[in-house]
């Protein structure tokens, strides 16, 4: 069940050694799901990356520095891109006024994926996911003040079927499967108050 | 990693030193502290405890051994693990959960009332739940295994309608452990920081105590119906 959203990302690193390492980096970890990219000749940056438009572009300062990037980005125009310098010395991680994020040649994969993650505003506890819509928080309360899916069913105009499948979604996004589990839930966020719900629990 | 293995010349000290949830083991097997150098033979011996049946237990609780082995009928003392699993039950009922309400008011106390009640009633409700699920076992389950053992077979009962209602009695622990841990704001202390470990760890000691009913009391029991 893999609904992950994948990030593409393009490589433009001056040396292959450099290349090499980050690459089998990125290959090991699973958290951020990637297409890699690498440019071959990172003299054709500019075209390949407008032509390619990747969500993420890692250069060495060799190819693209910190002062010419506000140029780069000017020339992609609409297109937006994050950029992030791979720096293999501290001077170059000095110069960091217009990237979006380093990385360092010595960084571990822990840090390349807070990295990743933050720049590229990786959601991931897809927390969307997990907080009820409106619907659901209606039905939470119906169910807390003891009404049948039957009866709320009634109530909002639905099929039985869809509130089945709400109290479904409901179960899996709080991870609470039970009524008064969800009357807890229900009192802690002040969706109801206890003496709308005293007489049913 | 295969942990470490006791044998009947094992001391009893070393196996209950090196594994703390053995501890509440050997009370369920009515033996006490203060074993001294005293093997696990001698130890089973005097406290009238069949030592396979022990060191079986020990087995599948440390390292999940045992499962699905033949003829446990025979290896076993099915009497002897009746008397274990009403321990455990006594121990939950009587002990481990009103101990576990009585912490979890106190660390509550400081919040609304309305919260404290309905954790109070869920707890409850809990409780009461766990309490006929074992009584169903000690007044159902177990007269019906003792009578097979004497050679009675009962037509209208068999083990596996125990099997198919033998549901997980620890999972509205964990659900109540999970709404803590997202939806309990009023602040975090000690002591709910000490019922939320007690939440975890006695899920846990729920959760073994119905694998050793479904992997090792259900099995006898099935052997013993084939038999008749």
């Amino acid at each position: 069940m893999s609904r992950k959203k994948k990030y593409s990302i393009l490589l433009a690193l001056s040396d292959l050694g450099s290349l090499a390492c980050f690459e089998q980096l990125l290959s090991k970890q699973t958290e951020v799901g990637l297409n890699v990219s690498v440019l071959e000749d990172v003299y054709s940056l500019l075209s390949s990356t407008m032509e390619l438009a990747p969500d993420l572009v890692v250069v060495s300062p060799q190819v693209l520095s910190d002062p010419m990037v506000p140029l780069f980005r000017n020339a992609l125009g609409e297109l937006n891109v994050s950029i992030i310098s791979y720096c293999q010395s501290l001077v170059e991680v000095e110069m960091n006024k217009h990237f979006d994020g380093r990385i360092l040649s010595t960084d571990g994969i822990d840090e390349i994926i807070n990295v990743l993650e933050s720049v590229l505003e990786v959601d991931s506890g897809n927390d969307e996911e997990m907080v009820l819509t409106p619907r659901e928080q209606e039905v939470v309360v119906a169910v807390v003040k003891g009404l049948t899916n039957k009866e709320i069913a009634a109530k909002f105009f639905l099929s039985t079927h869809t509130i089945i499948t709400h109290r479904r979604n409901i179960a899996r996004k709080l991870n609470i499967h039970s009524p008064s589990g969800l009357t807890i839930y229900a009192i802690m966020n002040k969706l109801v108050t206890l003496d709308e719900v005293k007489d049913h629990i | 990693m295969r942990g470490r293995h006791y044998t009947p010349h094992s001391k009893m000290a070393d196996l209950v030193g090196e594994h703390y949830n053995i501890l509440l083991l050997i009370y369920r097997f009515d033996i006490p502290l203060g074993m001294g150098e005293r093997t696990i033979k001698e130890i089973c011996d005097e406290h009238d405890v069949d030592v396979d049946t022990f060191l079986f237990i020990v087995h599948f609780v440390l390292f999940r051994e045992g499962v699905s082995q033949k003829m446990l009928h025979q290896k076993l003392s099915i009497p002897l693990i009746i008397r274990f699993l009403k321990n455990s039950h006594s121990y939950f009922l009587d002990f481990r959960l009103p101990e576990i309400r009585q912490n979890m008011l106190d660390a509550i106390s400081d919040a609304p009332q309305d919260i404290q009640f309905v954790i109070q009633k869920y707890f409850d409700d809990y409780q009461e739940e766990v309490h006929q699920h074992m009584k169903y076992e000690n007044e159902v389950v177990f007269p019906y295994a003792e009578a097979l053992l004497e050679g009675a077979k009962d037509s209208e009962y068999s083990i596996e309608t125990f099997e198919k209602r033998h549901d997980q009695v620890e999972l509205k622990m964990l659900e109540l452990k999970n709404i803590f841990i997202k939806y309990y704001s009023m602040g975090m202390d000690f002591k709910v920081n000490n019922v939320l470990r007690d939440l975890f760890t006695c899920s846990e000691e729920l959760h073994i105590h119905n694998d050793v009913e479904d992997n090792i009391f259900i099995p006898c029991v099935k052997e013993l119906e084939a038999i008749k």
